[in-house]
């Protein structure tokens, strides 16, 4: 093979720059490129990072309110069981002792039929960060029945002379004509407990 | 290469781009028409894209225009960009053989250059210069003396084409002379055979002799198809385009119209006037071609010429073959009869595209 070139070597030559300004005129346009892509990532990240921050911020901010937030809900427990314990050393009954007091007093034909105790929160309502703390009854309401008026007098004068009831009054009482059980009748007391005033 | 792109360690670089796997864009080059082939695989498949692309003679400002309308030309015929080899096929390349002795203190190629310029009789600057010294099948045994071919082509011509061809977006890296384009796809090259190359293109006829796929001769005549055609229509009173188109296109009838036992005379007179008129040139391709295969028997070891090899668009017209294998009492070969072009179709396009064809096959490894 008679492997001639009759190519001008400054030509050759020639040619060979300009091949390499071309190809230096591509590799630098591609690091503009990649310098470009690269600092627009940096921007990004230290964008994210900067959110990071922020937020961790205000988590250690929120968590510290959490924090002093169940604190003070400790404190209303440890108080509302102090609360309870004074009320117990005052005296206030409770709606067992209530129960207890009124079978006693009730004559052995006489039955409750409900008991309402009623509490100064429960009556005021609206403050329900008092709800839990026992401050005693401030009045009872009595259904019940008996076989005659005259056992409805006996537990009057029964609670009456007690020391665990204040006032004592009759709400109503009525005949119930009921075939099978008699002659019943139906009655209602309001009072108040104990130590406490109408 | 400069000593800086050298310095820079480019040569390495620029060889592993220029190598292209996807193989080459093969050009024959004239001043007004290129002839453009590339090979491609496809699976087992292999594909040929070809075109004829004429060189407009364009004023300055029209420059880019005419440039747009060729790249657009070169991509309608498939052929995309890339890298190309390129053979000039124009008689302003001077080839001459040079027996040299080299010493100590002279260079190979100092001599070749000193031999240059006495041979061209002026200076080198306005010239290309390449050689290659011949084989040492071809020598003649017991000679001290190295066989050199040596190829001038004028800068000029060189740096337009140059211009010209990269314009379509083609990166030349190697020029070439037809024959050496054409020597190594001599169908059995690498035998002993000797063979006459003949590639008549439109402005120029190349002439060597090649042995072993190496060219020991090439002259590249003033004349070829477009020459013939002036002449026939000259004589003739005929258009010259009409003539070019008679003379490319393969003619069944011309070839058969012999009447048999009548000294190969043609019965169309039509034909025997073309016959007529073209004689005197083809006698003169036959003497040159004579005397070409004369010299190297001269000068190297004698081998007889097996066949003549006639390639370019004129080697379509059977009356080039008769009288060439007349004249030359050698077997013609045609149409890419002789080459070997891996499936460049066997028509008009083998001949035409033979040169542009070689150079796409051209393998730069082989050459070192």
């Amino acid at each position: 093979m008679t492997a001639i070139n009759l190519i001008p070597p400054d030509v050759c030559a020639r040619r060979d720059v300009r091949r390499l300004r071309h190809w230096i005129v591509r590799l630098a346009s591609s690091t503009v490129v990649v310098v470009l892509l690269y600092a627009g990532l940096v921007h990004m990240v230290a964008l994210r990072n900067a959110e990071l921050h922020r937020l961790t911020g205000r988590f250690a901010f929120l968590q510290e309110h959490i924090q002093s937030a169940e604190r003070v809900l400790d404190e209303r427990d440890a108080l509302k069981q102090q609360y309870t314990a004074i009320a117990l050393i005052r005296g206030h009954c409770t709606a067992g002792r209530y129960m207890e007091l009124l079978g006693d007093a009730l004559p052995p034909e006489g039955y409750l039929r409900a008991l309402e105790i009623g509490s100064p929160s429960k009556a005021t309502s609206g403050q329900e960060g008092d709800a839990g703390i026992d401050e005693g009854p401030t009045e009872l309401h009595i259904w019940g029945r008996a076989p005659a008026h005259q056992q409805v007098g006996h537990l009057m004068r029964q609670m009456t002379t007690s020391r665990d009831f204040g006032t004592v009054n009759l709400v109503s009482v009525s005949d119930l004509a009921d075939p099978e059980r008699g002659q019943e009748v139906e009655f209602e007391i309001l009072c108040t407990p104990g130590g406490v005033a109408q | 290469m400069t000593a800086w792109t050298a310095g820079l360690g480019l040569t390495a670089i620029r060889n592993a781009l220029e190598r292209n796997a996807g193989g080459y864009v093969g050009v024959e080059a004239e001043r007004t028409l290129l002839r453009v082939a590339r090979h491609q695989t496809r699976g087992r498949r292999e594909a040929w894209s070809v075109a004829s692309i004429p060189l407009p003679m364009e004023s300055a400002g029209r420059l880019k225009e005419t440039n747009r309308g060729l790249r657009a030309a070169t991509r309608r015929a498939g052929i995309q960009k890339g890298p190309a080899i390129c053979a000039i096929n124009s008689p302003a390349i001077d080839v001459f053989p040079l027996e040299l002795r080299p010493t100590e203190s002279e260079s190979l190629e100092g001599l070749v250059v000193a031999h240059a310029q006495k041979q061209l009789g002026r200076g080198l600057d306005d010239v290309v210069l390449d050689y290659a010294p011949l084989p040492d099948l071809v020598r003649r045994p017991g000679e001290g003396t190295v066989p050199v071919i040596a190829f001038a082509a004028p800068r000029e011509l060189v740096e337009t084409l140059l211009v010209r061809i990269e314009a379509l977006g083609l990166n030349v890296v190697r020029i070439l002379t037809p024959a050496c384009a054409l020597a190594p796809r001599v169908a059995g090259a690498e035998e002993e055979a000797r063979h006459l190359i003949i590639d008549t293109a439109l402005e120029g006829t190349s002439v060597s002799v090649a042995q072993h796929g190496h060219v020991l001769l090439e002259r590249i005549l003033p004349w070829g198809l477009r020459k013939l055609a002036e002449r026939l229509g000259s004589e003739l009173d005929l258009d010259e385009q009409r003539c070019e188109e008679f003379l490319t296109a393969a003619s069944p009838s011309a070839s058969t119209s012999e009447r048999p036992g009548d000294g190969g005379e043609p019965a169309d007179p039509m034909e025997a006037l073309v016959r007529e008129v073209l004689a005197p040139a083809i006698r003169e391709l036959a003497r040159e071609a004579a005397a070409c295969l004369d010299y190297c028997d001269s000068v190297l070891r004698h081998v007889p010429a097996s066949a003549v090899v006639l390639v370019g668009p004129l080697a379509n017209y059977p009356t080039l073959r008769k009288l060439l294998e007349a004249e030359l009492n050698l077997p013609v070969r045609c149409q890419g009869e002789g080459m070997d072009l891996r499936g460049l179709p066997d028509d008009s396009h083998a001949a035409a595209f033979a040169t542009a064809a070689s150079c796409a096959l051209w393998k730069e490894e082989a050459s070192g």
